[in-house]
């Protein structure tokens, strides 16, 4: 399917060489020549990794959607702007924090006051459910909703490291990548963000 | 003796190992911590972790393809690109209405201070004002005759005009010309500060246009001329009742006119002239 309204103007639409098939890099040059089937494509491949990283941001499924989109009509929008050297998730993660801050600070907000009017009763049933105890599934929803918390409350680079790392589960390749530093540098902020972390979560856990 | 804490070193290395990215060294930086300090972080640490894996179950992003296509084609693909000149346009336009305005700051109240007058466009309005009335008001040529000649008239003869010593205050001021002012701000300034012009300032222009042979006023005084005895009377005596200056130069001369013709000098630029006795001239239409 070719987009009337393509980033940049029509070229060739072969994949040129050094590029595998099928590949970010590859859909990327497609996209750029107005093949929206290509975008379509990085947007499925990528839409999860995208929402998940928002949900952390704004933990409300439309919060979180709303980035996304926002995410991805950015990214079309500036595809002639993506550079190859960088991963194009990366690329992708870095719009979304920049995007994300300001929006996740509104759907805090809001989240909070709607679960002081609900009381967070019926928030679990909205996420995926790993007991069948519904007591059980309350109190880890609890646990997590406080973790939650405790990241949204943590500077936006030890947020991030955190992310990525123990959530997403992220190589420190692409860390470093993203935060534009050496592995020992992603590796150290990793540590000092778990530490942070633990610091504001210690009596909390401590006391179950 | 063994520790009740862990430092930030043991707790990093304590760290990487429960994250499982432990390193050479690790465990022996926590060599000499005390056994319950280490079980206690471990819980706290091993809890952490598996809370925060448990993280990555969100809900389903329900947002496709169509959502976003329609999102693009609503916003625009954003790869629009303006045309040089439209920036150049975007500060053009205010730079060049600051420059107006600071050049009027620079020269319009300049004006106004060093002149003490409105400046030459209100000028121009206000002599227009000045100026209109006066040519409406001015008494045509046979008023004039007839007011220059009501001393000859009563006294029943015809008396030589008396030079004085000392002119009047009127006759210092300067002729002044009926002609509409062109924007000068000072000739428009000395007109609109003696806006009422006198009867003989009149007369005396009136006598100038008709030996000049042009001028509004003075073609409109020649047509309105009753008789031509009058009116060579009244320039007569309009001609000897000029400004001191003007008197003591043409008193030797006073039977002297220069006549203007219609011709003009090609080397003056100027219309041709000729100086004659006034007693071989008929005043008159």
């Amino acid at each position: 399917m070719k987009f009337d309204q393509s980033p940049l103007s029509e070229k060739s639409n072969a994949i040129p060489a050094g590029l595998v098939a099928d590949s970010d890099e590859a859909l990327v040059h497609q996209a750029r020549q107005g093949d929206f089937s290509a975008f379509e494509r990085l947007f499925e491949r990528h839409r999860n990794l995208v929402y998940r990283f928002a949900y952390q941001m704004a933990p409300r499924r439309d919060d979180a959607e709303d980035i996304v989109q926002e995410v991805f009509v950015k990214a079309y929008q500036n595809l002639g702007r993506y550079r190859d050297e960088a991963k194009f998730t990366t690329w992708l993660l870095r719009i979304t924090a920049n995007l994300g801050t300001d929006k996740a600070r509104m759907s805090t907000r809001r989240t909070n006051l709607e679960q002081k009017e609900a009381m967070g009763a019926l928030s679990w049933m909205t996420v995926g459910t790993s007991t069948e105890d519904p007591v059980e599934n309350l109190e880890q929803e609890r646990r997590r909703e406080l973790l939650r918390k405790a990241i949204a409350a943590l500077p936006e680079h030890h947020r991030n490291a955190i992310v990525f790392r123990d959530i997403e589960e992220m190589d420190y390749d692409d860390i470093a990548e993203y935060f534009k530093c050496s592995v020992g540098g992603a590796k150290l902020r990793v540590l000092r963000a778990r530490r942070a972390l633990r610091d504001r979560l210690a009596p909390l856990m401590e006391g179950e | 003796m063994n520790q009740d804490h862990l430092n930030d070193e043991q707790m990093d290395s304590l760290m990487r190992q429960i994250f499982g990215e432990s390193e050479a060294g690790d465990l022996a930086m926590l060599e000499g911590v005390s056994a319950s300090v280490l079980e206690q972080e471990r819980i706290v640490l091993n809890n952490l972790r598996s809370e925060l894996r448990g993280l990555k179950e969100v809900p389903e992003c329900q947002l496709s393809t169509e959502h976003l296509r329609n999102a693009i084609l609503n916003q625009g693909s954003g790869s629009k690109r303006t045309a040089p000149w439209t920036s150049f346009w975007k500060f053009a336009v205010p730079v060049a209405a600051c420059a107006a305005i600071a050049s009027w700051m620079m020269f319009g109240p300049k004006t106004m201070t060093q002149t003490g007058q409105p400046s030459s466009g209100s000028i121009a309005k206000n002599s227009d004002h000045v100026a209109q009335p006066s040519l409406e008001t001015a008494p045509s040529a046979a008023e004039i005759s007839k007011d220059t000649q009501e001393p000859v008239a009563s006294n029943q003869e015809v008396t030589p005009p008396v030079v004085q010593d000392e002119p009047e205050p009127q006759t210092k001021q300067p002729v002044k010309s009926n002609r509409r002012p062109r924007g000068n701000s000072g000739r428009l300034a000395s007109n609109t500060s003696t806006p009422a012009v006198s009867l003989q300032d009149l007369a005396s222009s009136a006598v100038g246009a008709i030996t000049m042979g042009f001028g509004s006023a003075g073609n409109a005084t020649m047509k309105a001329a009753p008789s031509s005895d009058n009116v060579s009377d009244s320039a007569n005596r309009a001609i000897e009742s000029f400004g001191g200056a003007e008197r003591e130069s043409t008193n030797t001369d006073s039977n002297k006119v220069v006549l203007v013709g219609g011709g003009s000098q090609f080397d003056a630029r100027a219309n041709s002239a000729m100086e004659v006795d006034k007693r071989d001239v008929v005043f008159g239409g």
